[in-house]
């Protein structure tokens, strides 16, 4: 299944440098996974579109000329660390938003909360389908909510595990740490993923 | 993997990861014409930026055997083989001049003691 993105193609000449098909068909492959993981980290639209972006110009700049069966792994050490500079950024944005906020009128500040909700709101929602895929997309808009509880470690290790397809020695070197981090990290995340979903009456099987 | 609790073996549900992943899959499919433009065309800018190794002009000795240690390989290993060229064109020409030389004070002598043949002056 998912795992097939890192058997793809490119194994048989592992040594053989890329082309520039080869990179096409790799990010065409990944685009939609790649943004819908920054999407669950940032939970926002176009942030996550220019951390994807980023990622895949990275990607081409500076490792276009890999062999092949080297972008899985890099592309989502990319990714990852694109995501962390994000909250890095974030983080000192906020502190100086925080700093501010007293010589703000309240009024201004609360103006851009619910825009925010209203966007996210729109994304869940979807245009008249059938039945079935209706439950289908308000289960996967749970996921997707719980996903977004998670801490970014757990849901980092979860995706790239479990949706990438990666062994656990493949995880602990994208996300920079050891082999038993990752399974406790995968552990919990599963724990509190299965909790979440059944707090909400999702009974999947 | 079961991940339910203990205490609520009567109402049991499996969730497995594989199960979120293929889920997770399948709204990927779900994106919006909107989204998947700008990842299309986020796609192709990181294309326009491909680096690609360029071809290089290099001397190849691969299939000339043992030929390979000729060829230098450091700055130094280049140095010494301009220095020894140079002295062996330098003495290549000295010697050229030298033997020259002696051809024509060979003639010279030769003129001035009448030894030489008839067909010089014929020449």
């Amino acid at each position: 299944m998912i795992g097939n993105l890192l058997a793809f193609p490119f194994m048989p000449g592992a040594n053989k440098l890329a082309t520039p098909t080869e990179l096409s068909q790799f990010l065409s492959m990944i685009e939609r996974r790649a943004y819908k993981q920054a999407l669950y980290a940032i939970h926002n639209e176009h942030t996550a579109l220019d951390i994807v972006q980023d990622a895949m110009i990275k990607l081409a700049e500076k490792y276009g000329d890999k062999p092949a069966a080297e972008f899985p792994m890099l592309f989502q050490r990319i990714l990852q660390n694109t995501i962390r500079d994000y909250y890095r950024r974030q983080k000192v944005r906020n502190a100086w938003s925080t700093l501010f906020s007293s010589l703000t009128p309240k009024s201004e500040s609360e103006e851009y909360d619910p825009l925010d909700s209203l966007k996210d709101d729109d994304n869940q929602s979807a245009p008249a389908t059938p039945e079935e895929s209706m439950q289908q997309r308000q289960i996967i808009a749970l996921i997707e909510q719980a996903l977004g509880k998670l801490s970014s470690r757990q849901r980092e290790a979860f995706l790239l595990r479990y949706w990438e397809g990666m062994d656990t020695a493949e995880t602990a070197a994208t996300m920079g740490c050891t082999e038993g981090s990752v399974k406790v990290h995968c552990s919990r995340a599963t724990q509190a993923l299965a909790e979440s979903l059944k707090a909400k009456g999702v009974d999947l099987s | 993997m079961n991940a339910n609790s203990p205490n609520q073996n009567n109402n049991r549900q499996r969730i497995t990861p594989e199960t979120i992943a293929s889920l997770l899959t399948r709204s990927t499919q779900q994106l919006d014409i909107c989204t998947v433009d700008a990842l299309h065309r986020a796609r192709n800018i990181a294309m326009e930026r491909q680096s690609q190794k360029k071809s290089v002009f290099a001397l190849s000795t691969a299939p000339v055997h043992g030929a390979h240690w000729l060829i230098p390989h450091s700055t130094h290993q280049w140095a010494a083989a301009v220095i020894l060229l140079v002295t062996i064109l330098l003495g290549g020409i000295n010697y050229w001049q030298h033997t020259q030389e002696h051809e024509l004070s060979r003639l010279d002598a030769e003129i001035l003691t009448d030894d030489l043949p008839l067909e010089v002056f014929l020449d």
